[in-house]
């Protein structure tokens, strides 16, 4: 029977989606709680308020700081364990990043860098 | 192997204390220091007035450096002076008027 | 054939890169004072950046991941914080001071005031890492770097007794004022060993997606690099020596100098001073920009990569776009240079524990590095290394206050 190391090799690994692209870290993990049965991974946590839990009182009251600052709502994207394909060096999973809330920030920062001359173009840089 | 968990307030010690010891870098001078850093920059006016002469920089860097030591010049006669006897008080004053000589030269050499 | 090219390129770069505002102002405030005899804390900086340089290529060649990646994946978030934020704010630091060092070069070639420089050169290094690829900064900046091979023609011109230079590469007690001499020896060794440095050379080891093939230019271009880079610092403690100590000229500002390499070399040694100090300082500048992006951006999984349309990455350009300005702000407002090079470089100094320690177990872990663990010879390295760093820590806020003139 194989097992897995949930805090050596799945919690902090870098996730990616099926085109590789990277969708964060694994912030955070939950478990199913069973009545007489072991507990079961449940979902993967992508989410800077799920890091800040982990790092405590100080970085919980600094990350509710700025989110009152900048009004965003922080947001946790739940990875059911299910959509896990591969756990190597990476975590795959079976999804397209720019489907997920993972992503949220990327996407929304990419409306604004669109608009300054440069950030779409060649020269040079791989098109990716 | 697990690194272990260093707690905030250690953190908070440490950053006070850098905090502590760049305010206390700019405390009073000391007489030595004072003179010390009179007459480098005498020597430091001498060496560039020389070289505007020989043409080894820019009569442009020679008014930038007497500007400089204009200040400094400046700065130590506004200075309050840590434990200072007669004796020093009575150096560090040649030194000034040294270091004033030097940067009238170095004018005339640059144009100022 | 291209594996000598890839080793020429990468030591090219190394040389090029070794000297920036710190390395600069420290070797000639350590010459003008003390003469050679701080040449061996240039020979223990350069040596333990060696070592350190090439373990951090050796694991991004083996893993294809980087330090940071590699600190947040075996540390978790808990492990990783504290090094991030020390280095995100020494790093920061020292950015500033190097954008400074541009706006000095800049003040005393056009008389124009170094705070007017600070915006347009953050800009220009924003253009550059906008628009230019990895190679544009590995390679461009490096090469432009070797200017600052005008520093041992200098020394040489000067000609040195070559036998109290080499007296000097050993420790010595110092005859006079203990206090400043040690905080000298503290700074250079927090100019050499800085840890945006080896943060750097690990996601260029990405990057340039080096695998176990690169080993071996692992190690030459992380020795031969950093030896010959060390010998350019040195070489500026020797002409400092020879130009300032004997009149009694005290390094205080940038300004100074300008006249450095003039005695050697005449005009042209104003010029070339002026060339490399500009030059290697905007290099570093776009270094340490990126450095500190990579980190953060590993750190939390984010799509990272200087080969990268901006738009494909926007978090990651999105760092160092602010980086770069937010670093320029001090110089705008003034900041004297000098003062923060050296505060930057003893802070450097004291947060070495936290990226060094962490190597040691790193590169002993088989799981990580397979069969390429570090031998007896690295660990012996890595442990005085550390051990060096611990004593650094603990000596850097009394030396500051006794020696920080």
């Amino acid at each position: 029977m194989s097992s897995l190391d949930l805090v050596h090799d799945v919690l902090d690994m870098q996730l990616v989606d099926r085109a590789g692209e990277k969708m964060g870290r694994v912030d955070g993990i939950t478990l199913e709680l069973r009545d007489g049965e072991p507990p079961r991974v449940a979902e993967l946590l992508v989410g800077g308020t799920v890091l800040a839990d982990r790092l405590g009182g100080w970085m919980v009251a600094l990350a509710q700081l700025f989110a009152h600052v900048t009004g965003a709502k922080p947001v946790v994207t739940r990875v059911p364990f299910a959509v896990v394909q591969e756990i190597s060096s990476t975590i795959t999973l079976d999804a397209q990043g720019g489907a997920t809330s993972a992503l949220r920030t990327e996407r929304w920062l990419d409306r604004i860098i669109c608009r300054i001359p440069g950030s779409s173009d060649k020269s040079g840089k791989e098109q990716k | 192997m697990r690194i272990p968990h260093r707690s905030w307030s250690t953190l908070g010690a440490v950053v006070i204390a850098l905090a502590g010891a760049l305010v206390a870098c700019s405390g009073a001078t000391e007489p030595d220091k004072q003179l010390d850093s009179l007459r480098s920059w005498q020597a430091s006016v001498r060496l560039a007035t020389s070289a505007v002469h020989l043409g080894w920089t820019p009569r442009r860097y020679g008014r930038q450096l007497h500007d400089q030591g204009a200040s400094v010049l400046e700065e130590s006669r506004k200075a309050k002076l840590k434990d200072a006897s007669a004796a020093d008080s009575a150096a560090i004053r040649g030194a000034q008027r040294a270091l004033e000589a030097s940067l009238d030269s170095l004018a005339a050499a640059a144009g100022s | 054939m291209k594996k000598f090219g890839e080793i020429a390129l990468g030591v090219v770069t190394s040389i090029g890169g070794f000297l920036e505002v710190g390395s600069i102002a420290t070797s000639a405030q350590a010459g003008s004072e003390f003469g050679f005899q701080l040449g061996w804390a240039v020979l223990v900086g350069s040596v333990a950046l060696m070592f350190l340089m090439e373990m951090s290529g050796r694991l991004s060649a083996v893993t294809t991941r980087t330090f940071a990646d590699q600190l947040r994946e075996r540390f978790g978030i808990r492990g990783f914080l504290l090094p991030l934020v020390a280095v995100l704010a020494v790093s920061f630091l020292v950015l500033s001071s190097e954008i400074g060092g541009v706006a000095i070069a800049l003040q005393m070639a056009t008389g124009v005031g170094f705070r007017v420089w600070a915006l347009p050169i953050a800009f220009l290094g924003w253009l550059v890492l906008w628009r230019g690829t990895f190679g544009t900064v590995e390679k461009g900046a490096a090469m432009l770097g070797l200017v600052s091979i005008v520093f041992a023609i200098a020394a040489a011109a000067l000609h040195p007794r070559w036998s109290s230079i080499a007296a000097g590469l050993v420790p010595s007690a110092p005859a006079h004022d203990r206090a400043r001499y040690w905080y000298l020896a503290l700074s250079i060794l927090g100019a050499s060993i800085s840890p945006y440095l080896y943060f750097f050379y690990s996601s260029g080891a990405v990057e340039d997606k080096w695998t176990t093939e690169h080993l071996s230019v692992n190690r030459v271009t992380a020795s031969l690099g950093n030896i010959f880079g060390g010998g350019l610092a040195l070489m500026g403690v020797v002409v400092a020596a020879l130009v300032f100590l004997p009149r009694g000229i005290r390094v205080e500002r940038y300004e100074q100098l300008g006249m450095l390499l003039t005695p050697a070399l005449h005009h042209p040694g104003f010029v070339f001073f002026l060339a490399t100090l500009g030059i290697t300082c905007f290099g570093t500048t776009l270094e340490i920009t990126l450095s500190l992006a990579y980190v953060l951006a590993q750190g939390l999984g984010w799509t990272w990569s200087e080969n990268l349309r901006p738009s494909r990455d926007s978090r990651f350009s999105t760092t160092y776009t602010i980086t770069i300005f937010l670093a320029a702000i001090p110089i705008l407002l003034g900041a004297d240079v000098l003062k923060l090079t050296n505060v930057s470089m003893v802070l450097t100094a004291a947060s070495l524990p936290l990226s060094v320690l962490p190597l040691i177990v790193l590169m002993n872990d088989r799981e990580v590095m397979e069969r390429h663990v570090n031998g007896i010879a690295g660990n012996v390295a890595l442990v005085a290394i550390a051990i060096m760093s611990v004593v650094l820590f603990v000596v850097a806020v009394p030396l500051q206050i006794m020696g920080g003139g």
